[in-house]
């Protein structure tokens, strides 16, 4: 019992906290200036080791490149929540503990001038708490609940923490490209990317989603206005329709579905072999950067020996992102040799070798990103109580107020004291004394 | 009239205020150097002139571009040295010992604007991620966050002449010390406020767009830096009872990482942020 209470002293120490603000910083800074695998290829990596074998080595070991998945840094965040979990009982002990030594009535007091001053505070919104256990002093007070903020805003930090750990052990992300016409199962195999939590398990949505159809506009210069796909929610013979466009994600049982700003083009084709058999395939390329370019891709067409390479225009006549005049330059070549090279659109049939390609038509994708994140509700009451504990404790801070009467020289002394600001306090002090003067005229 | 033609007015009308805030600028100055007080109602007579023009030049191009003044450097930073300079006029209002803070607040104002004048003016357009309430709410605290750590920087500047001319007579119409350095803890304790209310509607905001509410770019990063070192500066102040000259330099620092965040990464990095600001 005496090692707990040792440690939780430590870690409620001053020293501690700044040590751990400190460390914090660190890492961030680290996190900034050392390049991150979220951020850099693997052949920069491969590049880095390959020249400074040494300095990559102490980057990996320490995972400095990855600092903010590390083991260390896991450890640091899980020591600020307990941190913060220690200071907010010990304040909260503190906090139950304090009494204001005050509460006779003293009836003598009940004086005119009294009353004025009183009057006085009142208006200033100071509330009267009584009189000093020795009778002495009245004691006015303003803004009590500060004694709470620190409380507040520890407490709304800890539950952005705990909800940070939360999202970084169950969370699961995936990012699937829905051609229009088609149905996501709502199983992680389909994500093409695909992010999971330490502890988090396979992602399954619990329902199909149809894509019925992609909706996009665009400004006169030719950027991104409003992308906005229509969908059917499809669960246990049950379905909705829904939409979901950029900055209006869909909550539908207990997932979220996103509209990434990722789309394009899915180009079918269809080959016939002279055996009959047909191979189907759908050949999703992203929208060009502008309109005057080409959308391209290249890919190995499946269980065929061919290389496909595609330059896609969706518009030929009126250059735009829309599907008017679709057009394709298809490059086809079977290993360095080229067996086809010429302009095709929907409908057309291209005989390669022994072979037919049937280019079927072109449909929209659209980037959807399915997530579980069951920290969020969390961290969103954490945002809420770190304000409202920000709030109490820099805009409201406690003030008191102590007013004495010496019989002797009937005169009225007023003093007082603050946490927070006590020269600006001693100002507002000075005010109130003079205001005062004038209310009783000594 | 045309879009083309407001928006020429709208260039002249920035220029005047511009001019308007280096008059003030050297009323300040002037008063400061040579410690006098006259030339500070001077000061704050030509900033509130000057806000005229530059409030008219902020709503044209708002009106013609159709939304508010975030869009690039040459918007955020007119409009961030707007609301800095409304900030100090409200506080010169309330608080006319502090008059002086314009010394520091007008040249910051009137360089952000002409550095913004110097860059592309060119309308942006939104893209699909900047609507919503969170966008609102990001951008107005993110200005009023910028306004109240220039103020508090405005502070403790004014504390550190003060602490080295203190037996001058301009030095001593101004409040104490004492005064001034709990100023500057008041203001970087709204600055804080503020910051913090900018950094959780940011991550509501990218929650509502790409599904996740930090994401460690380096504008985010930054934020959390300023961030710590204001908790950092407030902390000392709290537990180790820090005030005076070294927590003016401690400030200092806090405003210069704000000055980062603010300004200097989203210009310079490829952030998720700077496609916005570019």
């Amino acid at each position: 019992m005496a090692f707990i209470l040792k440690i939780n002293k430590l870690l409620i120490s001053p020293k501690t906290i700044i040590s751990l603000i400190i460390l914090t910083l660190l890492t961030c800074a680290i996190g900034f200036f050392v390049p991150q695998i979220t951020d850099k290829s693997p052949s920069f990596f491969e590049t880095w080791q390959e020249q400074n074998i040494y300095t990559y080595r102490f980057v990996t070991r320490l995972q400095l490149h990855q600092v903010y998945t590390s083991y260390w840094f896991l450890a640091l965040v899980c020591l600020i929540a307990i941190s913060l979990l220690s200071s907010i009982y010990a304040q909260i002990k503190k906090n139950l503990k304090y009494r204001l030594q005050c509460g006779i009535q003293n009836t003598e007091y009940r004086t005119q001038n009294i009353e004025r001053i009183r009057n006085t505070l009142h208006k200033k919104r100071y509330r009267e708490q009584g009189f000093t256990n020795d009778e002495d002093k009245l004691i006015f007070t303003k803004n009590s609940i500060n004694r709470w903020g620190s409380v507040i805003f520890h407490a709304g930090l800890l539950l952005v923490v705990i909800s940070a750990i939360l999202v970084l052990s169950f969370r699961s992300r995936g990012f699937v490209q829905l051609i229009e016409g088609d149905t996501f199962d709502g199983k992680e195999s389909g994500f093409i990317v695909k992010s999971r939590g330490a502890l988090a398990g396979e992602y399954n949505a619990g329902f199909y989603t149809f894509l019925s159809k992609l909706d996009h506009t665009y400004w006169e210069t030719g950027k991104l206005k409003h992308l906005e796909s229509s969908l059917t929610i499809v669960e246990n013979k049950e379905q909705a329709d829904k939409k979901v466009s950029i900055n209006n994600p869909l909550f539908i049982k207990g997932s979220n579905i996103y509209q990434s700003d990722d789309y394009g083009y899915t180009l079918s084709f269809v080959l016939k072999k002279l055996t009959g058999e047909e191979v189907v395939s759908h050949f999703n390329i992203d929208r060009a950067s502008n309109v005057r370019k080409h959308a391209v891709g290249k890919t190995d067409y499946p269980l065929s020996p061919y290389i496909v390479e595609i330059k896609f225009l969706p518009d030929l006549e009126k250059k735009s992102f829309y599907l008017n005049k679709p057009i394709v330059y298809l490059n086809v070549s079977e290993g360095l040799r080229k067996v086809f090279s010429g302009l095709v659109i929907p409908g057309d049939t291209v005989k390669i070798k022994d072979t037919i390609l049937h280019f079927t038509g072109v449909r929209y994708w659209s980037g959807l990103i399915f997530v579980k994140n069951p920290g969020m509700t969390i961290a969103y009451i954490g945002f809420v109580i770190v304000i409202i504990g920000l709030v109490i404790m820099f805009l409201l801070p406690y003030k008191e107020i102590h007013l004495s009467f010496d019989p002797v020289t009937k005169a009225y002394n007023i003093a007082g004291k603050t946490k927070k600001y006590e020269a600006i306090f001693n100002e507002e002090l000075d005010e109130i004394r003079v205001e005062i003067e004038k209310e009783i005229g000594s | 009239m045309d879009n083309l033609q407001l928006l020429k007015y709208e260039v002249i009308l920035h220029w005047i205020a511009v001019s308007i805030y280096v008059i003030s600028t050297v009323f300040f100055a002037y008063s400061v150097s040579f410690k006098k007080t006259s030339p500070l109602n001077s000061g704050v007579i030509a900033a509130v002139i000057g806000l005229i023009p530059h409030a008219i030049a902020i709503a044209i191009r708002w009106n013609v571009s159709g939304h508010g003044p975030y869009m690039s450097k040459y918007e955020v930073l007119t409009s961030h040295s707007w609301v800095a300079i409304v900030m100090f006029l409200l506080i010169a209002w309330k608080i006319p010992k502090l008059k002086a803070a314009g010394v520091v607040i007008l040249p910051l104002s009137f360089l952000m604007m002409t550095i913004g004048l110097f860059t592309n003016p060119d309308i942006s357009l939104l893209g699909p991620t900047l609507s919503g309430v969170w966008l609102v709410i990001h951008v107005i605290f993110n200005k009023l966050s910028a306004g109240g750590i220039i103020i508090a920087l405005a502070s403790s500047v004014l504390y550190l002449l003060k602490n080295k001319n203190e037996q001058k007579e301009f030095y001593q119409k101004l409040p104490s010390l004492e005064v001034l350095d709990a100023y500057s803890y008041k203001f970087i304790g709204f600055a804080f406020i503020f910051w913090t209310i900018t950094v959780v509607a940011g991550s509501i905001w990218a929650n509502q767009a790409w599904g996740r509410y930090w994401g460690w770019d380096p504008i985010e990063t930054w934020s959390i830096i300023t961030w710590l070192l204001f908790g950092l500066y407030l902390h000392l102040r709290h537990f180790f009872k820090w005030k005076g000259i070294k927590a003016a330099w401690l400030l200092i620092v806090c405003f210069l990482s704000a000055i980062m965040s603010l300004y200097f990464i989203p210009f310079i990095i490829d952030t998720l942020h700077s496609s916005y600001f570019m």
